[in-house]
């Protein structure tokens, strides 16, 4: 027999078993822990309240996130038909069954000193998927946040970094995600919420109406105190030229610092450190500028605004050598749309995914698609998209 | 809690011997085997032997005990094969009881899995937040995709 030359391992079955999940690596995350100094990685999902409010919607369905400190993956359970065991290595110093169900009696046959033993059984393995449209923190923290529409007082008397941390453990993406959706929303601590543990509540997000006023102050500020917003420049010296003489605060610190985070060239974990020297991204904060200003004045179909008119308002917003700089074209893909041939509005990030894949936005249409009983009808959005 | 921390692998070498073809070892000597069907174990058995308190030498919290299954046999393998020489590994024999034998082999995973526990709690951690840690990257397993056939005892 050919086997006799070849040594037999002892294969034994260990109780009680051990719980383990397997979990399937995408080659990057397998070499970033394999790397010699592998990063702690964290499994994210939506609090109970958070994902009971949102029920009602099929995108926020419980699911759990797998994040590295920069990347969301999407965990997915799937079942095996197959077992799989978890085996190991095992000493001699074990209680063991009677091995002779498993050999000859003529233990010469049988080499035994050395045994492997299963220690686990997986029936499913954890998969990871990154979707084409990647993850956000923006949408969810848009909709976590409350609005800061007009003045509140601001308390600033806690560790702010640290009520961030907080808001971001229940937000299901990686850290430095979270830090960009944070950035791109201008969001800040209010702190006057009292003591509850509720610290989304002492967060807010600024209104479009808001954000274009505090931006709007602060190129009126720069101007009358020469700041050239082209070159580096002390924030503090920006935030003292906003602030009238003597007088209150417009609007609290933490939003005006949430602005300037928006418009500056951003670097990985800038997040929680305090601005001192900042230099303005021209190309970012001009989209942003160009956005803002039409999220404010023209968010929905029926308030669309004159094109010139729109063109000539965000070159009012900025300094005065980028005037030439505003075009259509600065602005995001789908983040604005035309009504009618003159004029311009807004669109939302809910609604640009929707104007991608064709979808009819109008509200009225879809309903009207659902009610009917016409195949025809319920069909005809998604034959347009295959085409 | 919505973030559990899932620490990376933190080498604790096994100190047995691997008794494995090179390929399938892990520095903590875990491994993959994965089989078409189940391993059935004398129930009456597992029961009764979970009763018993050994002194296990390993793990002193929880007593175990070992029901012998079969033998492992990798045929083709030996210790001198090169290590890019991979056609052993088309041939691994389980054998189940005295009587069955399945034939394997060993196949190198498309995507490497690691293996996630539960991590173990300091006695005087104070947090009760769950923590899981990769124990284990694991690159090859032994699959087993055929049925056990009938072999003479001999």
């Amino acid at each position: 027999m050919s086997t006799q030359t070849a040594s037999s391992i002892l294969f034994t079955h260990t109780s009680p078993q051990q719980g383990f999940k397997l979990l399937e690596l995408p080659p990057d995350l397998a070499d970033l822990l394999t790397s010699k100094e592998p990063p702690t990685l964290e499994l994210k999902s939506l609090t109970p309240q958070q994902s009971m409010t949102t029920t009602t919607d099929p995108e926020y369905r419980e699911y759990v996130n797998l994040c590295t400190p920069t990347k969301t993956y999407l965990i997915r359970q799937v079942q095996s038909s197959n077992s799989i065991h978890i085996i190991r290595p095992s000493g001699s110093g074990v209680q063991r069954g009677d091995i002779n169900i498993v050999g000859g009696d003529d233990d010469d046959e049988l080499d035994l000193v050395q045994t492997m033993t299963a220690i686990a059984k997986c029936g499913s393995t954890l998969e990871l998927h990154t979707p084409p449209e990647g993850f956000s923190a923006a949408p969810i923290l848009e909709r976590i946040l409350p609005v800061y529409d007009e003045m509140e007082g601001a308390e600033q008397n806690m560790e702010q970094g640290d009520v961030i941390r907080r808001v971001f453990a229940d937000v299901p993406v990686s850290r430095a995600q979270c830090e960009a959706g944070w950035i791109e929303l201008c969001a800040f601590v209010l702190g006057c919420g009292g003591h509850g543990k509720d610290v989304v509540g002492w967060c807010r997000r600024p209104s479009a109406r808001v954000k274009l006023d505090v931006w709007r102050r602060v190129v009126e500020g720069a101007v009358l105190q020469g700041i050239d917003l082209d070159r580096q420049f002390l924030v503090q010296d920006l935030w003292r030229s906003v602030l009238d003489e003597g007088a209150e605060e417009p609007f609290p610190k933490a939003l005006f610092e949430g602005v300037v985070r928006r418009v500056c060239e951003v670097g990985d974990g800038q997040l929680f450190e305090d601005l001192k020297w900042a230099s303005i991204d021209k190309t970012r904060c001009t989209q942003w500028v160009g956005e803002t200003y039409l999220e404010a004045k023209a968010p929905a179909t029926v308030s669309g605004i004159g094109r010139s008119e729109f063109l000539n308002a965000w070159k009012d917003l900025l300094p005065e050598s980028w005037r030439d700089d505003v075009a259509f074209s600065k602005l995001t893909e789908n983040s604005y749309k035309h009504p009618n041939p003159s004029t311009i509005c807004f669109v939302f990030r809910a609604d640009r995914q929707k104007i991608k894949k064709n979808v009819s936005t109008d509200p009225s249409a879809t309903t009207a698609a659902k009610k009917t009983r016409n195949w025809h009808e319920l069909f005809k959005n998604q034959k347009r998209q295959k085409r | 809690m919505p973030t559990i921390t899932l620490h990376p692998r933190v080498s604790s070498p096994t100190s047995l011997p691997n008794p494995l073809p090179q390929v399938l070892q892990t520095p903590t000597g875990l491994a993959i085997l994965e089989l078409q069907g189940t391993i059935n174990l004398p129930s009456e058995e597992a029961e009764a032997r979970s009763m018993v308190s050994a002194n296990d030498i390993h793990d002193p919290s929880i007593p175990t005990f070992e029901t012998p299954v079969g033998r492992l046999m990798f045929p083709d393998y030996s210790p001198q094969t090169a290590p890019d020489d991979t056609k052993w590994m088309k041939r691994v024999y389980l054998y189940v009881g005295r009587y069955q034998r399945m034939t394997g082999e060993v196949k190198k995973l498309v995507q490497p899995l690691a293996l996630v526990q539960r991590r173990q709690k300091e006695t005087n951690s104070d947090s009760d937040d769950e923590e899981l840690e990769v124990v284990e990257v694991i690159k090859y397993k032994l699959f087993f995709k055929n049925r056990p056939e009938p072999v003479n005892d001999s």
